[in-house]
């Protein structure tokens, strides 16, 4: 496996997990992104995003929240502390090294 | 693995949402001192290897117009037919090669910079407005993340380590004409060429002064982002494999 394919894959994970932690963090979603929403805001293909985020709550870095809107129930992703930690990972990847 | 958000009492939802702001917060704030730093390494570069190019320019544009101010080979070559025009031609070309190094920079530059404005204003826009449901219209909705300004930056990283092994090579070769024009300063070896005013010869001696610090800042960079290269590979293959693909 080359180091690209790793590359392609963590930029979708890294761009998701930022986008959640964007929308609680702005308040957009208290209790989590609506999955269309997340979708729209990674700008992903909605097989290739389920996919994602399939693997991604199986890792343990999202939860999926049921939640009932009207007569309808939508589904909401929040990140978890796993996710949180890993994206701080590559935020320290990205920040830590710089001026060394 | 789903859950039923009837049971998540709104207490540790508001903590949730206030621990992801102060997360957030932490990201966007390194974010952006990190796209600093980029930017101010960027524009360094692209001074250095400009200026450096104009003056090259500058000394063509002098020959041209004086030929008999050409440059002078000492020792003249046995085969002066064959030794003489390369001898000529190779700081060109040396300085052609660290121009299109240049000139990669401020293409990317720029394409770079419109991004990060893209993101700005996209954060502006957001802050701006006071959305108090989780639709947003679609001039809205984000195009540019700070992870996708950061992996940019790696695929630039990537493109100019490549680049930085024939920079050196060349530079190593150029090597020749820089020592010898060190050491014409202090009359250890006759001058190379003799430029038509004192101005053109300080011009030159501060672009071959530059060139030493490009190369030395360039190398800094080098070993700065090959080390981070080698952290973020590491940490992409972890995540890959926890992810089961």
């Amino acid at each position: 496996m080359t180091s690209s394919k790793y590359r392609s894959s963590n930029i979708i994970i890294q761009t998701i997990l930022e986008t959640i932690l964007r929308a609680e963090a702005k308040n957009l979603g208290k209790r989590g992104i609506v999955k269309s929403h997340l979708i729209r805001h990674c700008g992903l293909k909605t097989p290739v995003a389920q996919n994602y985020l399939d693997k991604m709550e199986q890792a343990g870095y999202i939860e999926s929240v049921e939640e009932e809107w009207g007569e309808r129930t939508i589904n909401l992703y929040r990140i978890t502390s796993k996710g949180e930690e890993r994206h701080k990972w590559f935020v320290t990847i990205n920040t830590e090294l710089e001026g060394k | 693995m789903k859950k039923n958000s009837n049971n998540i009492n709104n207490g540790s939802s508001s903590a949730n949402s206030n621990h992801s702001q102060t997360i957030f917060t932490e990201f966007r704030e390194n974010g952006l001192k990190y796209i600093k730093s980029q930017k101010y390494y960027l524009w360094v570069s692209v001074f250095f290897s400009t200026y450096i190019l104009g003056v090259q320019l500058l000394n063509i544009l002098l020959n041209l117009s004086d030929p008999n101010n050409y440059p002078p080979v000492h020792p003249p070559p046995r085969d002066p037919q064959i030794n003489v025009f390369w001898i000529r031609i190779i700081p060109f070309l040396i300085f052609f090669v660290i121009g299109i190094i240049s000139t990669i920079h401020l293409i990317y530059l720029i394409k770079w910079k419109k991004k990060v404005s893209e993101y700005i204003e996209f954060e502006k826009k957001q802050n701006q407005e006071n959305y108090s449901e989780s639709l947003l219209p679609d001039e809205m909705v984000q195009t540019v993340s700070l992870t996708s300004l950061f992996y940019d930056i790696v695929d630039h990283m990537v493109k100019i380590r490549r680049f930085f092994v024939v920079l050196n090579i060349v530079c190593l070769i150029y090597s020749y004409w820089l020592i010898k024009f060190f050491l014409a300063q202090f009359g250890i070896v006759e001058p190379l060429a003799r430029p038509p005013t004192a101005i053109v010869h300080y011009i030159n001696l501060v672009a071959q002064i530059s060139l030493i610090g490009y190369l030395i800042y360039q190398w800094k960079q080098f070993l700065h982002w090959n080390r981070k290269l080698i952290v973020l590979e590491e940490h992409e293959k972890f995540i890959y494999q926890e992810m089961n693909f």
